[in-house]
């Protein structure tokens, strides 16, 4: 069955690109892959989350070696592993559905993307939970050298976010191949003249940058933010191997504040590495359900313009509270403007999208509902950037549980929620599946943001009141509010858990079907999900015998049974014979570890 | 709570419930009989223009109301009294406790080890003021404090596994 007959078999918007330009079952394959591997993640960290809080509440606290191993491994899989890696996959859809083939360079690079993300993921996960590493998902320098884990496992941990980091300049060359090609349109063959065009140059300079139709507006944040990635990671990776240069030879070592100023050269623009790509959905999907064009002049080409400069400079606002010198005051003033002025590609497309829906005959889908109020919490959440933007109030309300209250404000209930609108949109594309339940679509929103801003709320009013952040133990004065959080986190969970089934019962069950070998309907042969779901035993297959050898560095009864979990799982996805490999392996190394053998740190 | 918190957040709660409204309006106006008016697409396309240059005027007006506020923008009193603040995992020396009411205290805050922050609060328990402490440098912070009691230092940057027990408190009396 060709591309074409299976989009129309299932009424399916085709993406431009798609027909005799390129494999797209396999786009859609690797969409599918990066979703459900995110989404997977975003179970393990959201678990995470809740023993942090459950803990902070006192319900069952927990001591505070595991309580930093737990933070430290909660940030990174739900900020990069969860919503970074799903929004990485969804980019090559959003640019196949705008007319640009994924191809050539820009296929590579996005396969190259999703290995080297979930290397660094499973490092993560080995260095946080198996070998103590608790140096926060910031790692501050010089503290992983200080800590009470190994040495050992601060150099892991550093190639592990190397891994990531690599995996983030992959996706950002892969944008740039792709929308440097001839899918854009460009009428100059000069790169400088695309990179221009692919900017958004040509709604300011038409003659200039000319293309045969209009740029597709989600182009535009994309470039931005694959052109300032590339020069925000490349500090981050010397530092990084540094760190593991250090952890093998503890005299070398570098400056506190330039290590500082190098972490947070990136550590700014990487929040921006979910939300343009979030802004490339809106631009996408808000036109496709109000069915107008984006309701954007040329003065959003100036929006990005300003966006792209600003972006990749403004990191040292994280350092407004570091002033040991007149040179690093000076730094920070600057930052104050620097940082308003990327609010405004953000103010811009606000404008934009808003008036795209009003007065339309907007289609209220389940994706739909989630942009909406993922635009809402986008102003509630902008509007606290501001606040912090400024000097006089970050002195305040710097490292206090407000700052948690913002990004996750931001990351769960703007970013996350165009996560989850975008699996509601593409994913009966990717599948050729309608969603399983669009009733639970709408629990899953609800409980998501009734969830979410009570989990918010007492952040904020805890900040208020002064309460430190990245403390396993708070001042008892706190307390009372912590306990108010814990039923609206359970609220999210509940949620997540609906998606979960939804996702699973959407995409999984006919591919569990074809595995046991049952009677599958004849057009299950053209089912693309069949590859992501081997793809998928595959990476748990392989979870299941890291899990497992975990046992060799601790607990060996918490990580065995996580290891035969996983390998049973990918037993029923294809991968038969790997995954009971893996429990295997997992039950034998657990036997290993309870006879008292660890591998020395 | 600290006052000047206190005030942003009630700005910042003002400006929520506007955009509320605001949103409001949009996702209503998809109702079928606000849909049959008519919509001038292109009208709002060039009045983009204008909600830009209100951006930019709200950010130069907020930017030009804050920017001279600053921590370390306190000038130094000639009657200043000088404490330098060591900080190593998990705790804060002092080179002495006892400060004065209505008299500039001018910290020199040193880190040891790892980053460390310096968040005083007042006897009430409100938030004051912080600073990062680096190692390697001397981070000058000058307050003045106006009640009298014991203050209560935190650490506000991780430092390790002890970090929630790095606690340290000093006196302001009068006179």
């Amino acid at each position: 069955m060709t591309v074409t007959t299976y989009e129309e078999a299932r009424g399916l918007d085709v993406p431009k690109a798609a027909v005799g330009t390129v494999d797209i079952a396999k786009v859609r394959a690797l969409t599918l892959r990066y979703l459900v591997v995110s989404t997977i993640l975003l179970g393990a960290g959201g678990l995470l989350g809740i023993l942090l809080r459950e803990s902070q509440a006192d319900l069952d606290r927990i001591s505070p070696n595991l309580w930093y191993e737990v933070m430290t491994a909660h940030g990174l899989a739900t900020f990069v592993g969860w919503a970074a890696f799903a929004l990485m996959g969804v980019t090559w859809w959003v640019l196949a559905e705008c007319g640009l083939p994924i191809q050539g360079w820009g296929w590579r690079f996005a396969v190259a993307c999703f290995w080297t993300m979930t290397v660094g993921a499973t490092g993560v996960v080995v260095t946080t939970l198996g070998m103590g590493f608790a140096g926060s998902w910031v790692f501050l320098y010089p503290l992983p050298f200080h800590g009470s884990w190994s040495m050992r496992a601060t150099g892991i941990f550093a190639l592990s976010i190397l891994s990531v980091g690599l995996s983030i300049f992959a996706y950002c060359f892969g944008i740039l191949a792709v929308v440097l090609g001839d899918g854009l349109g460009a009428r100059s063959r000069s790169w400088g003249n695309r990179l221009g065009c692919a900017l958004g140059f040509g709604y300011i300079w038409p003659g200039r940058f000319a293309t045969e139709q209009p740029v597709p507006f989600p182009v535009l944040p994309l470039t931005v933010i694959a052109i300032d990635m590339i020069i925000a990671t490349v500090p981050l990776a010397v530092l990084l191997v540094e760190m593991v240069v250090q952890s093998l030879f503890s005299g070398v070592t570098v400056n506190p504040v330039l290590a500082k100023s190098m972490l947070w050269w990136f550590g700014h623009p990487v929040v921006y590495l979910l939300l343009f790509p979030a802004v490339a959905i809106y631009y996408h999907l808000i036109p496709r359900y109000a069915k107008r064009p984006l309701v954007a002049g040329h003065i959003i080409g100036v929006g990005w313009l300003i966006g792209v400069c600003a972006n990749v400079v403004i990191g040292a606002h994280h350092m407004y509270l570091d002033f040991p010198n007149t040179f690093q005051q000076t730094v920070n003033l600057g930052m104050q403007p620097l940082t308003y002025a990327v609010t405004i590609p953000s103010a811009l497309s606000l404008y934009s999208l808003s008036f795209t829906i009003y007065r339309s005959d907007f289609e209220w889908t389940p994706a739909a509902r989630f942009l909406a109020v993922g635009m809402v919490s986008w102003l509630v959440a902008g509007l606290q950037g501001v606040g912090l933007a400024t000097i006089q109030y970050d002195a305040l309300a710097h490292n206090t549980l407000w700052v948690v209250g913002h990004f996750h404000n931001m990351a769960l209930l703007n970013i996350g929620l165009v996560v989850f609108a975008a699996a509601y949109a593409f994913v009966p594309q990717l599948t050729g599946r309608d969603w399983h339940s669009r009733r639970l679509a709408d629990w899953h929103l609800v409980l998501t943001v009734v969830g979410g801003y009570g989990s918010v709320v007492p952040w904020m009013l805890q900040g208020l009141e002064g309460a430190p952040r990245r403390w396993a133990v708070l001042p008892q004065k706190y307390e009372t509010l912590s306990q108010i959080a814990l039923p609206f986190v359970l609220l999210i969970a509940i949620g997540q858990a609906i998606f979960f089934y939804n996702l699973a019962r959407t995409i999984g069950w006919r591919s569990v079907r074809i595995s046991l070998g049952s009677r599958v309907h004849s057009d299950d042969t053209v089912n693309p999900t069949e590859r992501p779901s081997e793809a998928l035993g595959a990476v748990l297959a392989g979870a299941g015998v890291a899990l497992g050898l975990l046992c060799l560095t601790s607990k060996p009864l918490v990580w065995a049974p996580l290891g035969i979990l996983a390998g049973y799982t990918a037993t029923t996805l294809g991968t038969r014979r790997q995954g009971w490999w893996a429990v295997l392996a997992a039950a034998v190394l657990m036997l290993v570890g309870l006879a008292g053998f660890r591998v020395p740190s | 709570m600290n006052r000047l918190m206190l005030d942003y957040n009630v700005l910042y709660i003002v400006l929520v419930v506007a955009g509320l409204v605001f949103f409001g309006a949009i996702f209503l106006s998809t109702r079928p009989a606000q849909r049959a008016k008519p919509a001038r697409v292109d009208a709002w396309m060039g009045r983009e223009v204008a909600w830009f240059a209100i951006v930019i005027v709200i950010l130069l007006g907020s930017l030009a109301a804050t920017i001279g506020h600053t921590p370390w923008s306190a000038s130094a009193a000639a009657n200043r009294q000088v404490v330098t603040v060591t900080s190593l995992q998990y705790g804060f020396k002092f080179s002495t406790t006892t400060m004065h009411v209505d008299r500039q205290v001018e910290f020199h805050l040193k880190a040891l080890d790892v980053n460390h922050g310096f968040a005083v609060y007042d006897p009430g328990g409100t938030f004051v003021a912080q600073a990062q402490m680096v190692p390697g440098y001397d981070t000058v912070l000058r307050l003045t404090f106006t009640k009298p009691g014991t203050y209560v230092v935190r650490c506000f940057e991780y430092c390790g596994i002890g970090h929630a027990s790095m606690v340290g408190e000093f006196k302001v009396v009068r006179g």
